[in-house]
């Protein structure tokens, strides 16, 4: 650092922040979460955005995502926040994105937020909605909603341990072969609808295949009971 | 179906398309549908600069809409026969079969086996015979093609030459012929009077006894004798791309390409690139700071690299570096050099852009003695060497690469030891600093070496290349004379090479064995963990091919060669008198010092005329 350059410690006022809710589907599914990163940030640079960096040594940009979308899944809601060098109309944010953006991503909405805010940390819940190969789930649905406790078989660093995931399922319900579900997600507790599909297949006795369902992120809340949009 | 396979592979976004800078085009709304291969996975090909120019290029016209497909990794292609779907564009998703054009771009020999893998893929008889009139044309570009003679029973056309010139009128006759209800022959027949444009099946060839060519002789009276490649004579004038293809997955390079010349005007003797794309013929500093700043903001690339043959050469340099990095340090837009030539100004100019420093210093001296740098015309002498590192050491660096080849012309034991005596003198001079100096940091010099291939249009196009047991040989022997703990000796494997050279300088009678590799299960061979060397020796054993005819044999200058109809417009007669210099020991002077009259005059442009 400079000599005459004094460490000024930020104002929380000077902190512009902006919330991001956006859309992946298509073809765009077929992205990782990194590569979902790379491409945001050379959009904000082609949408000539002024985004702010970190400090240091290698430089990135400042954004953060809530929680990364499995490649494959379909997302009707998902939200990143962003900082920037100086206030940007949040409807140009959205244009200028929107215009930068390859079809299968388009930002739905922008707000300004406070500086203590930030997605990853306020993600409490999320809903999806499945689209399985087979249908006639509804007993095994009706038993999930009624029991108290559900323990799968997960393997975390090699080994396998038993979870209890009962309290991670907020709503869940069934049409035909449309699976509905309020989820817990999030930093401080997660359960991935995968692992909730497997254990119903089990459940049937039937072989649960990744690639021939449909999964889609509906929206995604700050509290655990689905109810306070992120 | 495709989404399921999709899920199912690996990197599935190298097959979406999508990308930012994708043309998006009605198709039915075209006269002309080009597909646009490159034969290898799509990360590479898409780090590939020609194909983002050609892209861009033929888009421009509103009657063509050029997609692209590059090869499938082996996961994807294992789906796609398994459910019978057949290779397709990445723009529309459209089956290859139903193109009128299908064009390789032809970058390295070892590629030709994914060629024939992409055709079977798209269902699209893999011999030219075979095709019918509805199937597409197939054609093939890139540096390959200056001896396409081991592909020319695949392909229906190759284009000899930068893109930019012929393809215009290729594309205008082939339009007008469909209209007028014409054939393919017929079609063929108009095409191969447009300059740069060669057409295979046109052409008859005999052999002597000996395996040699007795003759190559043109089957229509129409056909002319020789192809002359094209070049573009004023980079400034012509086509190019004021954005990028932006790949939504990581690719080799994700990056701004600057193209600031094309040639070279060294003449190393080794170097068909240097010979091939003659005359040198640099794009205005100017020019080239408007288009790159075009490109950093359509892209939104944090990198741009400037690639061309020697860069260093460049003689608006530094103001364009200077330029660029004037423009972009503060925004967080780095800049990648090329190997230059070690002086104060570059070395300051490398300090400013981190992205070398961590690289380290490269030389590339090719041969270890200043007797073989004569020899291949390598103007670059070991004073230069250890000065530029000398100039480093004290400015902080500690990393030096050397790149070298063993098995060039003449070489002798004294020559490759050489390798090992040039490393340890950088290793002396770093310790020759004060110690103070120092900062205790390790030196470290990697020595790399590779096989040489002598290639087509080069002073060595008559040269046996050494055996694979010769090159193993020859690799040991500097291994061992390394004794220093700094340096690292690195080396290619002989046997990727020794195919190289084969295909190289191969003739029409190879097709058969490249035919039968991929048969027996040959692709992606410039993959190390894909090729496999015994698959190509019993290849060449069933099809009765005798690699080291191709590869090891000493021919004479007046042999008939494979590549005698396709003129680069240099001189045969200037290569002879080259490969007789070089064997003199004496050095040619490089273009910009003196003209050597190669015969590339005649193109009325570029350094020819500085
Ligand atoms: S400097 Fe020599 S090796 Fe490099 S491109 Fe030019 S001719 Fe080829
Ligand atoms: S004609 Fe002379 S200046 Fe031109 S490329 Fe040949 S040697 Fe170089």
């Amino acid at each position: 650092m400079n000599e005459n350059e004094k460490f000024v410690p930020l104002r929380p006022e000077d902190i512009k922040k902006y919330r991001l809710k956006f859309e992946k589907n298509q073809k765009l599914i077929y992205i990782g979460h990194l590569d979902l990163l790379k491409l945001f940030q050379r959009s904000v640079k082609r949408g000539k955005l002024p985004i702010e960096y970190s400090k240091g040594f290698n430089p990135h940009q400042l954004m953060v995502f809530a929680i990364p979308l499995p490649l494959g899944m379909e997302s009707g809601a998902e939200y990143i926040d962003i900082r920037l060098t100086e206030d940007v109309p949040p409807e140009t944010i959205v244009s200028s994105l929107n215009a930068v953006f390859p079809q299968g991503i388009r930002i739905l909405e922008a707000r300004k937020i406070s500086f203590s805010q930030n997605c990853a940390a306020d993600v409490h819940s999320a809903d999806y909605t499945v689209i399985l190969p087979h249908t006639g789930f509804e007993d095994i649905i009706e038993e999930i909603n009624k029991s108290e406790s559900i323990q799968i078989e997960r393997t975390v660093k090699k080994r396998v341990k038993q979870t209890e995931i009962r309290p991670y399922i907020k709503k869940l319900s069934i049409e035909g072969n449309t699976l509905k579900t309020t989820l817990v997600t999030g930093s401080q507790g997660n359960l991935k609808p995968d692992d909730l599909l497997k254990y119903i297949y089990k459940c049937k006795g039937l072989e649960y295949i990744p690639y021939k369902v449909k999964i889609k992120r509906e929206e995604m809340y700050a509290d655990t009971e689905g109810s306070v949009k992120l | 179906m495709l989404d399921e396979i999709l899920l199912q592979v690996e990197k599935p976004g190298r097959y979406i398309g999508n990308e930012g800078g994708m043309e998006i085009k009605d198709p039915s709304k075209t006269d002309i549908r080009f597909a646009f291969c490159f034969p290898d996975v799509y990360e590479v090909g898409m780090s590939h600069l020609g194909l983002q120019i050609l892209y861009f290029f033929l888009n421009r016209r509103e009657d063509t809409y050029c997609e692209r497909a590059f090869a499938p990794w082996h996961d994807m292609e294992e789906k796609m026969r398994e459910n019978a779907l057949p290779l397709f564009s990445l723009e529309t998703f459209t089956p290859l079969k139903e193109f009128d054009f299908v064009g390789f771009t032809l970058q390295y020999e070892m590629s030709y086996t994914n060629v024939i893998n992409m055709l079977d893929l798209s269902g699209i008889p893999i011999f030219a015979k075979d095709r019918k009139e509805e199937d597409p044309l197939i054609i093939g570009g890139g540096p390959c093609t200056y001896n396409p003679e081991p592909l020319a029973d695949f392909f229906d056309i190759f284009y000899i030459g930068e893109g930019e010139v012929s393809y215009d009128e290729l594309l205008d006759t082939y339009k007008k012929n469909k209209k007028a209800g014409g054939t393919k022959f017929d079609f063929l027949k108009a095409a191969c009077r447009i300059k740069g444009i060669y057409i295979p099946s046109f052409y008859d060839v005999s052999y002597n006894d000996d395996g040699t060519i007795s003759a190559f002789t043109p089957k229509y009276d129409f056909v002319p004798k020789t192809v002359e490649k094209v070049i573009v004579k004023d980079l400034d004038k012509v086509f190019y791309p004021e954005k990028q293809l932006v790949p939504l997955i990581e690719t080799v390079h994700d990056r701004v390409t600057l193209e600031v010349f094309r040639g070279c005007i060294r003449g190393c003797r080794f170097c068909q690139a240097g010979y091939v794309y003659r005359p040198v013929r640099e794009k205005n500093h100017q020019h080239l700071l408007d288009v790159c700043q075009k490109l950093v903001e359509s892209s939104g690339h944090e990198e741009i690299s400037l690639t061309s043959l020697s860069t260093g050469d460049y003689r608006e340099f530094k103001p364009l570096a200077e330029g660029l990095l004037e423009k972009y340090s503060k925004d967080n837009v780095s800049i990648s050099l090329p190997s230059l030539r070690i002086d104060a100004f570059s070395l300051d100019l490398m300090d400013k852009v981190q992205a070398v420093r961590r690289s380290g210093l490269t030389f590339a001296p090719e041969a270890g003695s200043q007797r073989l740098r004569d020899v291949i015309n390598k103007g670059i002498t070991e004073e230069e060497i250890l000065k530029g590192c000398e100039l480093a050491f004290s400015g902080g660096w500690t990393r030096v690469k050397l790149y070298f080849m063993t098995g060039l012309p003449t070489e002798t034991k004294e020559d490759l030891l050489g390798i090992a005596l040039l490393a340890d003198k950088i290793v002396s001079k770093y310790f020759e600093i004060p110690k103070e100096e120092r900062k205790d940091k390790p030196i470290t010099v990697v020595a790399s070496a590779a096989c040489f291939v002598p290639k087509p249009f080069t002073a060595f196009q008559w040269e046996r290349q050494s055996t694979v047991d010769e090159f193993y040989e020859k690799q040991k022997f500097v291994k061992n004379s390394i004794t220093r703990k700094q340096i690292k000796y690195n080396y290619h494997e002989p046997e990727l090479s020794s195919l190289e050279g084969v295909l190289a300088r191969g003739d029409r009678r190879l097709s058969h064995a490249l035919y039968k590799a991929w048969q027996l299960g040959a692709k992606f061979d410039s993959w190390q963990e894909f090729f496999s060397y015994d698959t190509w020796l019993e290849a060449f054993k069933q099809t009765n091919t005798s690699p080291e005819f191709y590869a090891n044999r000493q021919r004479s200058y007046d042999e008939i060669l494979p590549w005698d109809h396709i003129s680069i417009g240099v001189k045969k007669e200037f290569f002879i008198e080259e490969a007789e210099k070089a064997k003199a020991e004496v050095v040619t002077p490089n273009c910009r010092k003196e003209c050597s009259h190669c015969g590339v005059a005649r193109f009325g442009c570029g350094v020819c005329y500085e």
